[in-house]
């Protein structure tokens, strides 16, 4: 989804002198393009993440809007004081682009994947959290991200090849992928792209009507949205994140604070509090962490079948 | 001649002042952290008095200053006093106090004269150095300051931006270091050696300039120096007195941490006079 990102915010700069791309030295063969067209808002600050976050600081303090990029984990847990105390205290148009997340650099292992951005991300007050799972809705995230003046922060993964919507988004509403009445499917990032797959299927082989939403901005959280959309009495959530935190607290946290007192069965699928370490490629972390398409649709079936 | 050594004598007027003027609220206030707000109050006076373009009335045409020690929050929060940012009524009121705006690290008000936030050591640096950025993208001639400690100067971000601005040649950059060899558990040559601290900025590609960080006279003079020189981010290490003036404080680490009682406080005018 870099190149989506990248060529939105080529778009945006021709417009809008004031944005600013800085790198700690990452993006190669994403960023040329911007870098020859606008050579002066390109800042390669070297691999200093730290000092990225601080030069990102005082130039939006100067009247900057700032994007700044790196692998995930890079940018956020070792920035995370100077994004918590420069950034977000002081509500500087700083928009923090972590490239990867969840299992998206596969083989390279834990340095480089995440689980827990997402959850530690959302305890930052006054920051918007993105993880978009298709180019469509990399495309609307950015879109806020460009109208905003605040912090941001972007989970980017790698795009699926296909995208599940048919037209361009423009409301939340548009984020309704399918329809059901058996099951409703909250889902986040690009592990869309396993969900819809599932979903897809389920409803092929087993005629299960199953109404699929995707949430790729998880702060601020539309809460009256999730729960105007739940229409079935059984609520799923996916996500390639931490059980601590994520998806699966914000749905479970809008259901306690709306629906109390209505019967509705909720669970939760997300990644265990456990260390992930285990090598291997995206397919298989995923599927070892229960988020492959054959485990999905198992899980979706027994969910189904349990009578309450 | 006659006209600077009057701007001399008022600056080292207002600091002598002003030191009065730290003890008497910290005593008030059971403030920490005395020793290292004498430690650096010449070097403010000197900037903010003597070298800075401030203007409390067209904040936004301003230089912009970093209070990067941000433990020394009151020698700063008084220069902003003196420059009428706001009243000695209003600093007594908000201090230190519940719902007060000054609290123990500056938090960023533009109103308030204060350009950024700190508290967490080692990122002033870094922040004023993307501010030094933007004044030149700006094409503004405005300058950034930041004032930094010596024990700040172990953290790992204090040497990225010494990188970055040497490369990018931000001569609109100036820090100034409060070295009085003194950081939290002693000296600073015992922790953790700067030294040679003048040749390793040097070498990074900053202008360099020691100077007695006591002396209004030659702070204004290296500063005006550091100035002539082009093309190159600028460094003025202060040698400096932790508690400077009073006697009992002065070179001694524990003034960091030690809150004034009555006795020790009359004690602390009485030497400061």
């Amino acid at each position: 989804m870099r190149f989506v990102f990248v060529n939105e915010l080529i778009n945006y700069s021709k417009k809008n002198k004031n944005i600013y791309l800085i790198t700690s030295d990452l993006g190669y063969r994403a960023f040329e393009k911007f870098a020859k067209l606008f050579p002066k808002r390109f800042i390669n600050v070297g691999v200093s993440e730290n000092n990225m976050i601080g030069i990102a600081a005082g130039m939006a303090a100067s009247g900057k809007k700032i994007f700044v990029y790196s692998i995930l984990p890079f940018v956020v847990f070792r920035s995370l004081e100077q994004i918590r105390n420069n950034i977000v205290h002081n509500n500087l148009d700083v928009n923090i682009i972590g490239a990867g997340g969840g299992f998206s650099y596969n083989v390279q292992g834990i340095s480089h994947n995440t689980s827990e951005d997402i959850s530690v991300l959302r305890s930052l007050p006054n920051l918007s959290i993105h993880n978009p799972g298709s180019r469509l809705e990399a495309e609307f995230v950015l879109k806020s991200m460009f109208k905003n003046n605040k912090p941001c922060f972007v989970r980017l993964g790698k795009a699926p090849e296909i995208d599940f919507y048919k037209k361009k988004i423009n409301d939340v509403k548009d984020l309704i992928i399918t329809k059901g009445n058996d099951l409703t499917i909250f889902t986040t990032g690009n592990i869309l792209e396993n969900v819809y797959k599932a979903v897809e299927n389920l409803e092929k082989d087993k005629g299960y009507k199953i109404k699929l939403i995707s949430l790729p901005t998880l702060k601020p959280v539309k809460e009256k949205f999730i729960i105007k959309s739940i229409s079935t009495s059984k609520v799923l959530s996916i996500e390639e994140n931490i059980n601590i935190g994520g998806l699966g607290s914000i749905i479970a946290s809008s259901l306690f604070k709306y629906k109390k007192n209505k019967r509705i069965h909720f669970q939760s699928l997300s990644l265990e509090d456990i260390i992930h370490n285990k090598i291997g490629s995206q397919n298989y972390l995923r599927k070892i962490n229960k988020l492959n398409i054959e485990n999905i649709k198992k899980i979706i079936i027994k969910f189904l079948r349990e009578k309450y | 001649m006659k006209k600077k050594n009057k701007l001399l004598d008022k600056i080292n007027f207002i600091s002598k002042d002003l030191k009065k003027k730290i003890l008497d609220i910290s005593f008030k206030k059971k403030a920490h952290h005395i020793g290292s707000c004498l430690s650096c109050i010449d070097l403010l006076c000197a900037l903010y008095f003597g070298f800075m373009k401030i203007d409390k009335k067209r904040i936004y045409k301003n230089d912009k200053f970093i209070m990067s020690k941000g433990h020394a929050a009151l020698s700063y929060y008084l220069v902003l006093m003196k420059h009428k940012f706001f009243s000695e009524k209003f600093l007594m009121n908000e201090y230190l106090t519940d719902n007060g705006k000054l609290g123990g690290h500056p938090d960023m008000n533009m109103k308030l004269g204060i350009d950024f936030s700190s508290g967490s050591l080692g990122n002033g640096i870094s922040v004023a150095a993307g501010m030094a950025y933007a004044f030149k993208e700006d094409k503004k001639n405005n300058k950034v300051f930041a004032l930094i400690g010596d024990g700040e100067c172990n953290e790992g971000i204090v040497w990225e931006t010494a990188l970055f601005a040497g490369h990018h040649k931000l001569d609109n950059l100036f820090v100034i270091i409060d070295y009085n060899k003194l950081q939290g558990f002693g000296s600073t040559d015992k922790i953790l050696n700067l030294e040679p601290l003048k040749s390793k900025f040097e070498s990074f590609n900053w202008n360099v300039i020691q100077t007695d960080g006591h002396d209004i006279s030659k702070i204004l003079r290296s500063l005006t120096q550091l100035n002539n020189k082009k093309n190159r981010p600028n460094l003025l290490i202060a040698n400096t007195t932790k508690g400077k003036g009073v006697k009992f404080m002065e070179n001694k680490f524990e003034s960091h941490y030690e809150v004034l009682n009555e006795n020790k406080y009359n004690l602390s005018i009485k030497s400061l006079n």
